[in-house]
């Protein structure tokens, strides 16, 4: 199995977005975590919505950063 | 019977073992429950309410990494499903309860099929979807150390539950229309369903029940007796059509290169295998 840099980024980003979300469950002084039938479902959903789909976007440009390191070793290759 | 004919007999039946699944685990049927509770009278299933909930896919999946919450589990036999028997099922032949049975998949699915694809989004275009699934799934087992749930408040069964009862005319479980609790409901619906190609984008990031089917799907796929969907190189012409009707966007078609189905997301529904024109691809054991 290859995992690349990308990849363990989306994984980190959605394990902490969930994180997020389920830390946003407790805000509520209820603390029933019944948020589904309540107004906190707004905010532990865009946080655990939001944030996945943050991850996907750190993860990319950990992939981007990747490239450009490759672009830069070609260089080196190149004017070696 | 060409493929395309094939396709469409094995979406119709594929409906109808959904069907079935609404029968076996949501009131007012619920007969799985309903069996479990004569099996076992002093359990949950024999004392608790005939629905979905006594049969809870999501929560025993929590309680595994509770140890304060394993009695429960062990009082509650029903609750050995989504721990034991569908990973077992996933172990052996792939992850056949997403693929055919479970409801609260196949409703966005079937229903996203009214929706044209050009008002789509493909997830895996965006997204690399086994961390996403994986980074989720981590998350949900260890919510409850800091004492959080990420269970009922995020619940898609609950809302399948809530539209089945409405149909079948209890039309209680509509309330949660009347409440916020409507926001995980029109998430899991409307853009991770009507508007995701496939319509699967809850089942592919945010259902435990679905990412441990796939991790033990994939991790045991080349285990000698796995039947899982295979890919035969020779045959291949790399038409894409595979790809194309792949509702969770397990399958890569690359120019010049082997079609791949990643058995991490895979869930063994066979539209692939009954669609592809050259008959390259199967549900076996590794050859």
């Amino acid at each position: 199995v290859r995992i690349d840099r990308e990849q363990m980024g989306t994984f980190a980003g959605a394990l902490v977005a969930t994180g997020a979300a389920a830390a946003l469950t407790r805000v509520c002084p209820a603390g029933c975590a019944n948020c589904a039938a309540c107004a906190t479902a707004v905010l532990p959903m865009a946080a655990l919505v939001g944030g996945v789909g943050l991850s996907a976007v750190g993860g990319r440009l950990a992939r981007n950063g990747v490239a450009r390191e490759s672009d830069r070793a070609s260089e080196y290759d190149t004017s070696a | 019977v060409s493929s395309k004919d094939a396709l469409k007999r094995n979406r119709f039946a594929r409906l109808g073992f959904f069907g079935l699944g609404v029968v076996l685990f949501y009131a007012p049927f619920a007969l799985l429950v309903r069996a479990a509770g004569a099996l076992w009278p002093a359990s949950l299933a024999g004392t608790g309410v005939n629905d979905v909930h006594t049969a809870c896919l999501r929560m025993p999946l929590g309680w595994l990494t509770q140890p304060w919450m394993w009695p429960t589990m062990a009082g509650n036999p029903i609750s050995y499903l989504p721990v034991l028997v569908l990973p077992a099922v996933a172990l052996a032949a792939g992850p056949l309860f997403c693929g055919w049975l479970c409801p609260a998949g196949a409703f966005p699915e079937f229903l996203g099929r009214l929706v044209p694809e050009r008002f789509k989004y493909d997830l895996k275009d965006h997204v690399s979807l086994r961390p996403v699934r994986y980074g989720f799934f981590v998350g949900f087992l260890l919510a409850p150390f800091v004492s959080a749930s990420i269970c009922c408040s995020f619940c898609n069964f609950t809302h399948m539950q809530n539209i089945v009862s409405a149909v079948t005319g209890d039309l209680s479980g509509l309330a949660f229309f009347s409440s916020l609790g409507v926001v995980a409901a029109l998430v899991w619906i409307v853009p991770l369903g009507l508007f995701t190609t496939g319509g699967r984008g809850w089942c592919l990031t945010l259902c435990p029940a679905g990412a441990v089917q796939g991790l033990v799907s994939g991790v045991s796929a080349k285990l000698p007796f796995a039947t899982r969907v295979r890919t035969d190189a020779a045959t291949c012409t790399g038409c894409g059509s595979c790809s194309a009707q792949c509702h969770m966007r397990a399958i890569t078609v690359e120019p010049e290169a082997e079609t791949k189905v990643d058995l991490h997301l895979c869930d063994s529904c066979l539209d692939c295998v009954k669609g592809c024109p050259s008959g390259s691809m199967r549900y076996g054991r590794p050859s």
